[in-house]
């Protein structure tokens, strides 16, 4: 059997060539690949799973292990803008649900789920550790404090035209897939490769674990449990 | 102790529950605890994996320690003292019980771990009795099928990691996980991908719930219900032992048995699962005696008299037998050959013929090992010459693997097709077979240290000597052992009982050697033979060239063959008399160690089938031959009377006790146990480090095998075995310059194949991949052959049409799994060293 191609990271071998050579043990680069692969998908596909279960010799089960613990890595498609507002008990008392609300009625969807064009994604968060600045909401991982339902309005208004927001820290924010990628790509040293991966054998090739001979293609599935907050 | 027993300083002293015991230093208390009888209640603990103190339920009082301590994890020290059974403890277990259960469905009534269930058990013994939790459960979508083998029910998980700990530690093919980790754990394989590991079936018996079950046995039977005797797989020469399980007469379930010199806890899922062959439709029943085209079904007497009568005027007589016969069924043959009809010209090795096991005895005295199981696992390099051992000789498989993973094993992998341990391995040396003598010499400065050499014929129909020559001499330089893995569960025992050409039982060399599977079937296709006797062997399928088989059994000779099933070769032989199948029988097997194992009846045989031995003896006396056997003693009797390295075998001591009653048996979970072990079936629970070797009196184990290699280590100084010539006459054809498109044919078997057995297996029949062969990349460049293309094979006139997988085999070489659905590879062979042409399909 040969190697499958790779469907997700096929087209970034050198970004994923740096990003395993960063590691001392190729493993470690398990959860910067898989935000790279949300930063090509938008999110953590299956697809993409088992490219990287490829790419490290890993099982796709294994990566699902990995994968299914992080909030952060989305398993569900995920808008340009990911809007995360804080639903714990200091921001629910300074009005949060309020500013939950306002989002929801301005996107037209509950929170949870993606608007139907794909460029927003809205969840309820729990405690983001800035309650002095409650309520509290997340855009793309960036601070927003204090925001009334107005101000909620205002800033999807303006992400919405392509205007530029900038959070407390007074970074602009980019998109989902951008923050991904920068977070897949963090330490890495450009055109970096790893020379040594895998060089344990002295002739002939490693398969990858699951290519090994007594793989057998699957027969029939199920699917996986859903996201309950999805 | 005796007072001039030096102290010994690997020794520590515990008291547990007031009783004070001295042990090794560095076991485990939940180990010694229970050995002296104080069975600590637990769930992810097993003998068999690391600790990995998950579930909580074994927590204990340990004196001058503030917390419980979880006593999976704690190792003994001197001076500590233990308490099992304080208030705090019992507390403690009641409390983690009462949390298990607050997801667990409690559906006992409908789950077929019911009666021998270790959470069941555990709760009636250490539970509290009653819920305080009156809120609605977790559920998640009951009885998912996540394999062809195996259904889980996520909702009566307890997350005790055993099934996850397996797949990883042991198996090393990690299907299965622990997913959504927090409060929705759940054990998961990655969507559509199954759970298709060749030892799932491990999972499901050390699942301490209903959460893994099986899906062949599903609402099969109730525990309480079964009868069980302990028995030894009949498919490879791990040997591997395990349970037999009849629900009203019929086979429903083999679980494995712990040895820990052998299988561990473990046996490969062809093992557990491949026993439907027993009820098969094809077993036969009555002898049968040809008339004309048909059958004629007789009486034993009067087919023994039409056998007899060929039989007393033949002046050739080949004798060929397979490699799933009993020690019995095969000393009975070669007495029968060489001493009743007199002939030289018997042998066992059929999908192995010609392979050159008496070359083993320059080194080991015997024609096999001189290594045991736990010689590899101690070893810390270990070569393996041949084909991947995972589809072959699974069970071996998992001790390479965990010698690599858990005991630093340096592997070295010699072989012509890529293997399952590739990725594990310190150098694998992929070449041609002709290259691999080279290959292993070169070895030799690599290897510091205790080694093991490990030679499988991989190939059919090649001729190995060259390879096993200088396995035997890498051993011998490195000062290293040898292990010789004959393919079935009957090899290794034919060859001790002197099912060879070169050797009889014993091993004793005869002077002039007889002819050997290839020249026995041209012979009789030449029309050179009288009568060919074959036992338990489908030569047309199985034979390294199925055109000679067919002609040898359309000549004129008169063919006798003994068989479970109406092969191939039965319906073309003149007399058929049907045998029994191992759960049928009392009897042994040898495995690869050459450890002798033994199999005690369970069912009955069908119709009049009867042990192979029988037959033999029945035929004796049909020639006036009187053996005197009535029973398996006998037999017994003869074999230590008449071959050397069987002499002190006590066959008594040999006996493995049936398993534990089951629950029903006992008298509720209060008041007096034996060994508390007693509350679950096989797979259950078992102590660690005193499992192997002599029986055992307290019942916590089966007895499990004897040591036949004592004797012979006793034997051998100051013996010198002569060396024998090379047997196998050389290559009939040799190979001509291989030419574009031509191609150095390797066939080695796959787990799930078209064997006798296996195909007629109900529950594995799915597993078999779709036909394939393997090539190398640049072969496949060159004949514009990509990954997934359907080919044509073509050799000795025949053809096969299959899939080509691209992989890492030699260069020139082609890999064909030996015994695929409607393409067997045997048709492509003629001669030794088989060649073929490999092209592309025309679309
Ligand atoms: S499925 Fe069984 S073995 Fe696996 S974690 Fe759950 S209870 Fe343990
Ligand atoms: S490894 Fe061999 S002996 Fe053991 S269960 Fe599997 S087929 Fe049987
Ligand atoms: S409660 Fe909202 S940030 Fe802590
Ligand atoms: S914590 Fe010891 S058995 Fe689970």
């Amino acid at each position: 059997m040969s190697v499958r191609q790779l469907a997700v990271l096929g087209d970034h071998q050198g970004d994923v060539d740096a990003i395993v050579g960063k590691y001392p043990n190729a493993r470690s680069a398990l959860i910067p690949l898989l935000f790279y692969v949300q930063s090509v998908q938008g999110h953590v596909t299956e697809e993409g799973m088992r490219d990287v279960a490829q790419v490290l010799g890993l099982t796709p089960a294994e990566v699902l292990s990995v994968a299914s613990f992080y909030t952060m890595l989305k398993k569900q498609a995920t808008g340009e803008y990911l809007i995360s507002v804080c639903r714990n008990i200091t921001c629910t008392h300074l009005g949060g649900r309020k500013v939950l609300r306002a989002a929801e009625e301005r996107l037209g969807v509950p929170a949870g789920q993606s608007t139907p064009d794909g460029r927003f994604t809205l969840e309820a968060a729990e405690c983001l550790a800035t309650c002095d600045g409650a309520p509290s909401l997340q855009i793309n991982y960036e601070d927003f404090y204090k925001v009334s339902p107005e101000e909620m309005v205002e800033i999807i208004d303006k992400l919405e035209r392509g205007d530029e927001v900038r959070s407390v820290a007074g970074e602009a924010i980019q998109t989902h897939k951008d923050v991904s990628r920068e977070v897949a790509m963090t330490g890495v040293i450009e055109g970096h490769g790893n020379q040594e991966q895998g060089a344990r054998t002295v002739s002939g090739e490693v398969p990858p674990a699951d290519m090994a001979p007594g793989f057998r293609p699957p027969v029939k599935g199920h699917g996986a449990k859903e996201d309950p907050d999805a | 102790m005796s007072d001039q027993a030096p102290a010994r300083d690997d020794l520590v002293t515990v008291t547990i529950n007031g009783t004070t015991v001295q042990t090794e230093k560095g076991r485990l208390l939940i180990d010694v605890a229970e050995e002296i009888g104080n069975f600590i209640p637990r769930f992810c603990y097993h003998p068999g994996m690391k600790s990995v103190a998950v579930c909580r339920m074994c927590l204990v009082n340990v004196e001058g320690m503030p917390k419980l301590q979880p006593a999976c994890a704690t190792p003994v020290a001197d001076g500590m003292i233990a308490n099992t059974v304080s208030d705090e403890a019992v507390e403690a277990q009641k409390g983690v019980l009462e949390l298990l259960l607050i997801n667990h469905p409690l559906d006992c009534p409908i789950c077929d771990r019911a009666g021998e269930c270790p959470l069941q058990d555990q709760t009636y013994k250490h539970g509290p009795g009653s819920s305080r939790y009156v809120e609605e459960k977790r559920h998640y979508e009951k009885a998912l099928d996540i394999s062809e083998l195996v259904v889980l029910d996520r909702e009566r998980c307890v997350l005790c990691w055993r099934c996850v700990r397996f797949s990883d530690e042991i198996a090393g093919d990690r299907f299965i996980q622990l997913v959504d980790r927090g409060d929705g754990t759940q054990i998961l394989n990655f969507t559509d991908d199954p759970f298709d590991s060749y030892f799932s079936g491990n999972t499901i018996q050390i699942c301490p719930v209903g959460a893994l079950t099986s899906k062949p046995y599903r609402f099969v039977s109730r525990p309480w219900d079964l009868e069980t005797a302990p028995s030894v797989c009949d498919y490879c020469s791990v040997g591997c032992p395990l349970t037999n399980e009849t629900r009203a007469g019929n086979l429903v379930r083999r679980q494995a048995l712990p040895n820990e010199q052998v299988n561990d806890f473990w046996i490969c899922d062809k093992g557990r699962f491949g026993y439907h062959y027993v009820s098969s439709e094809d077993r036969l029943t009555t002898p049968l005696v040809r008339s004309g085209e048909d059958f004629e079904q007789t009486g034993w007497a009067q087919a023994l008299a039409v056998v007899a009568g060929k039989l007393k005027g033949a002046a050739n007589v080949g004798v060929i037998a397979g490699g799933h016969l009993t020690t019995e069924d095969s000393y009975a043959i070669g007495k029968l050959a060489r001493k009743v009809i007199g002939t030289k010209d018997v042998d066992s090795r059929i999908q192995d013929a010609g392979a050159p096991y008496e070359l083993a005895m320059s080194l080991t005295g015997v024609a096999g090992s001189n290594a045991t199981i736990d010689d590899l696992k101690a070893a810390s390099n270990v070569v393996w010459v041949g084909p991947d051992p995972k589809e072959s000789l699974p069970v071996l498989y998992l001790h390479l693997h965990t010698g690599v993973r858990d005991r630093n094993t340096d592997l070295f992998i010699v072989s012509s097709s890529s293997t399952s341990l590739d990725i594990h391995a310190a150098q694998v040396t992929r070449v041609a077979p002709s290259a691999q003598p080279a290959a292993i010499e070169a070895l030799g400065d690599k290897l510091e240290g205790p080694t093991v050499v490990c030679w499988s014929p991989g190939y059919a129909g090649r001729d190995e000597s060259p390879t096993l020559r200088a396995a035997v001499a890498l051993a011998q330089k490195v000062g290293g052992k040898l292990l010789v893995c004959p393919p079935h569960a009957g090899s290794q025992g034919a060859l001790d009982m002197g099912l060879h050409p070169a050797l009889e039982a014993g091993h004793a060399v005869v002077a002039e050697p007889g002819r050997g599977t290839r020249q026995i079937l041209q012979a009789a296709a030449d029309g050179e033979l009288d009568v060919l006797l074959i036992f338990g062997a489908d030569v047309v399928a199985d034979f390294p060239d199925a055109d000679l088989a067919r002609k040898a059994l359309g000549g004129k000779a008169f063919v006798v063959c003994v068989e479970l099933f109406s092969t191939e070769t039965a319906l073309l032989s003149d007399v058929v008399f049907p045998s029994a199948a191992s759960p049928e029988r009392e009897g042994t097997f040898t495995n690869l160690e050459r450890r002798l194992q033994k199999l005690e009846p369970l069912t009955k045989p069908p119709g009049t089938a009867r042990e192979v031995w029988k037959t033999c003896a029945a035929i004796a006396s049909a020639l006036d031959e009187d053996w005197g056997w009535h029973g398996f003693g006998d037999v017994w009797t003869d074999i230590k009377g008449n071959v050397r390295t069987h002499a002190d075998v006590d066959i008594d001591k040999l006996t493995q006790e049936a398993p534990l009653p089951h629950p029903f048996d006992e008298q509720g979970f209060e008041g007096e146990h034996p060994s508390p072990l007693r509350m679950s079936g096989p797979g259950g629970q078992y102590p660690k480090g005193h499992r192997s070797g002599a029986p055992f009196a307290t019942g916590q184990n089966w007895p499990l095998s004897w040591e036949l290699r004592a004797f012979e280590a006793r034997q051998r100084p100051g013996y010198v075995f002569p060396a024998p010539e090379v047997t196998e006459a050389p290559a009939m054809t040799s190979p001509e310059a291989v030419s574009e498109g031509s191609f150095e044919l390797l066939s080695g078997r796959l787990i799930y194949d078209e064997g006798a057995m296996v195909s007629r297996s109900a529950a594995l029949r799915g597993l078999q991949p779709d036909p394939f062969i393997e090539i190398n990349d640049s072969d496949a460049k060159r004949l514009g052959i990509a990954d997934g293309d359907p080919v044509i094979v073509s050799g000795a006139g025949n053809e096969i049409a299959v899939k080509a997988r691209v992989n890492g085999v030699a260069e020139g070489c082609v890999f064909v799994p030996y015994d695929q659905k409607d393409c067997r590879a045997n048709r492509l062979m003629s001669g030794v060293d088989p060649c073929v042409e490999i092209r592309k399909a025309d679309a």
